[in-house]
């Protein structure tokens, strides 16, 4: 891949990453690294590649707030099917719904969503993505693992698909958690649609799967963000605050009636659209649009990420 | 990818947004502005058209926006913010999608975000189905459910009386034309794109200037002759004040179970007894609004002894007199339920008075309305000094 020319120059031996980068990221797969991944052909360069992605993933879950993080998230969804227990709520009222629930509890699933799609969710994507870049780059990492040879395009692509696995872990924690809590307080059976008809349990479970899916690929829109401005600094909590204040106004924006023709551009606007799902039939128009603004988000912060990263100095 | 320079570099990202950009409104904006050529028809073959279309069935999502200049409703009044409800179609733009069947099955949902309202008909049983509340309200139809018919889904004018069938569709073209002639003139204007058909386009244009509206456009399917999208247009105004058309529909006859409605369990299920007289569609039917553009739509609360209209026509004056619970404006926001939101926000309205008496005056672009203090209330596709004047004659 000519990418390999954007590589820093090689270093003085002396320093080798092969001693400095696994003890310095503390993970002793990072020294797979080391076999050279971009020298390597066929199955053996993607062995490499996976043990890079892997030594990324033990990273991010193995740090201490990131597994409060994910537990915080979890415990939306209890909270919620036991709040619904003990005092069921009126009718119409509430999130998105939450007066379903006591009928049928996969819906704590949905509702579980819908809480946290505003706040939490966003906020656990922010917190991994200032990780990233700017995290190796404040604890001084990141010059070891730019030693390393692997291109720095492929090293933003290892980090996003992390991100990415992050996304899915943490939304599928919510839904799968809220709907097996739900489940076992409230009991399945049919669900009843928006549209008043009737669904059988495995119809539920599959537009449930379906919402996870749509409401990770647009937190997987947010972490590409996220990597972006995470190439930009070096302080990880300014990532974090960035993209939450991002999110905030964009959140702000698609509020104001006066605004509204900025909405078909603003990421989160059809980000409630999974609830579409629970219409008979789905109604799949607001979704697919909402699809392809988080593609384009994906695909302008990767590429600007990649602008950034490979023409960064890095100073720490 | 060896792009050294940052220039070069950032050229990139750059170019990917100017061309999603670029793509997007390419992707929202070509279908529309693509006129098809079709063969060209008078007013009369397309009226022809129009009354001899019977399509078996046809499904579709149709949006339908509202730019009246009201203001803006109480959330609760209209149902919530996020929730579907009749009232909302008055405001703002909104989504339904619509089954219907031949000869008396339909379907029509309003979309709100999480939340629908179904109108269900299948010529034994009405239903409305509410998902924000769980309510149900059924209504068992009289034996001849005719009346039930897809009139409400072709917000056209269709001003024929029951026994429609024994005439032909270039008999009925022809007495539409001649009841149309001496207030409105009908045209062809150019032909259109809706929801990716070909369609005509018909213009009814008042010949009076004493109303506000401009024009009313129906877009008729150039195939299969059903309207596909309606638009009223204010005076001089470039833009439709209503506009409900198709952005996709297929005429493949829906399924019956579409039509079919079991209250789910967990409901709440009211019983409604059929009204004395003929029965009348939809407590919602989307083309009720555009009533008042229409002259030869027989206004439905006419038939009630309290009301009368003044002139005739486009310009003509609905006046009657509201119960007192509604109409009492004196009672301020006190009152219960949706009464009291009702009389709170007409104490918003600006107050207007004269010799026809005092009361608070509603304008928008397309109508105004007057609600005297004594309850009594004026409306027309008119300026408010019509209004007044009708008043004062009653």
């Amino acid at each position: 891949m000519s990418a390999r020319k954007s590589t820093p120059p090689s270093h003085p031996s002396k320093f080798s990453a092969r001693k400095l980068a696994p003890t310095l990221r503390r993970d002793p797969e990072s020294s797979a690294l080391l076999r050279r991944s971009d020298t390597l052909r066929g199955p053996r360069r993607w062995l490499a590649l996976w043990r890079f992605a892997r030594s990324e993933l033990r990273l991010m879950f193995g740090r201490r707030r990131n597994q409060a993080g994910l537990v915080v998230l979890a415990l939306v969804p209890i909270l919620l099917a036991v709040a619904v227990k003990l005092s069921p709520p009126s009718r119409g009222g509430g999130p998105t719904f939450l007066d379903q629930i006591t009928e049928n509890g996969l819906f704590v699933g949905f509702t579980s969503l819908t809480v946290e799609l505003t706040l939490f969710l966003p906020l656990a994507m922010a917190m991994v993505s200032g990780d990233t870049i700017a995290g190796e780059a404040h604890v001084g990492t990141l010059r070891y693992l730019l030693t390393v040879p692997v291109s720095r395009p492929r090293i933003l692509a290892v980090k996003y698909f992390a991100l990415v696995v992050g996304a899915f872990i943490a939304v599928g924690t919510v839904v799968v958690l809220g709907a097996v809590v739900g489940s076992i307080i409230f009991g399945t059976g049919q669900m009843t649609t928006l549209s008043g008809t009737q669904i059988g349990l495995g119809a539920g479970i599959g537009r449930l799967a379906v919402a996870l899916v749509y409401v990770a690929l647009g937190m997987c829109a947010l972490a590409a963000i996220g990597l972006f401005l995470s190439t930009l600094t070096e302080q990880p909590i300014a990532v974090t605050v960035a993209l939450m204040v991002i999110v905030a106004a964009m959140w702000i924006v698609d509020a104001v009636p006066q605004l509204s023709f900025l909405r078909p551009w603003l990421l989160v606007d059809k980000w409630p659209a999974f609830a579409d799902l629970m219409h008979d039939p789905p109604r799949w128009d607001q979704m697919i649009q909402g699809a392809w603004v988080d593609g384009a988000y994906i695909v302008v912060f990767l590429l600007a990420a990649w602008a950034r990263f490979a023409g960064k100095d890095i100073t720490s | 990818m060896t792009a050294r320079h940052p220039l070069l570099r950032w050229s990139v990202p750059g170019v990917a947004v100017v061309a999603l950009i670029a793509g997007g409104q390419v992707a929202t904006h070509l279908p529309a502005s693509a006129a098809p050529k079709l063969p060209a028809r008078t007013a009369q073959q397309l009226l022809t058209d129009l009354a001899a279309a019977s399509p078996a069935g046809f499904s579709g999502i149709v949006d339908e926006s509202t730019n009246l200049g009201l203001p803006q409703l109480p959330s609760q009044l209209a149902g919530g913010s996020t929730a579907a409800s009749p009232l909302s179609l008055l405001s703002g733009t909104n989504t339904l999608r619509v089954w219907y069947a031949a000869p008396h099955s339909s379907r029509i949902a309003i979309m709100g975000s999480a939340s629908e309202t179904d109108a269900i008909t299948n010529g034994t049983d009405a239903w409305l189905w509410q998902s924000a509340g769980k309510t149900v309200q059924h209504l068992r139809l009289a034996p001849d459910p005719h009346r039930m018919t897809t009139d409400h889904l072709k917000p056209t004018p269709n001003p024929l009386p029951g026994g429609a069938a024994a005439m032909t569709p270039q008999g009925l073209a022809t007495w539409a034309l001649g009841m149309l002639a001496p207030t409105t003139r009908v045209t062809t204007t150019s032909d259109v794109r809706v929801a990716g058909r070909s369609a005509y386009q018909l213009t009814f244009a008042p010949k009076t200037s004493a109303t506000r509206i401009g024009s009313v456009r129906v877009a008729i399917d150039a195939a299969k002759h059903v309207p596909l999208r309606v638009q009223v247009f204010a005076r001089g105004a470039g833009k439709p004040a209503i506009s409900a058309g198709f952005t996709s529909v297929d005429f493949s006859v829906p399924a019956a179970s579409r039509f079919a409605f079991t209250p789910p369990p967990g409901s709440k299920v009211t019983q409604v007894t059929p009204p004395a007289g003929p029965p009348k569609a939809h407590p919602m039917m989307p083309g009720s609004k555009a009533a008042p553009g229409h002259p030869a739509a027989p206004r439905p609360a006419t038939a009630g002894s309290a009301w009368r209209t003044v002139g005739a026509g486009w310009s003509s004056v609905l006046v009657g007199t509201l119960p007192k619970s509604v109409g009492d404006t004196n009672a301020g926001p006190s009152g219960s339920g949706q009464t009291g939101e009702l009389a709170g926000m007409l104490q918003l309205l600006p107050r207007v008075s004269g010799a026809w008496g005092s009361g608070h005056l509603l304008t928008s672009a397309l109508f105004s309305a007057v609600l005297t203090n004594d309850g009594r209330i004026a409306v027309g596709a008119v300026a408010p000094n019509q209004l007044y004047a009708a008043l004062g004659r009653g």
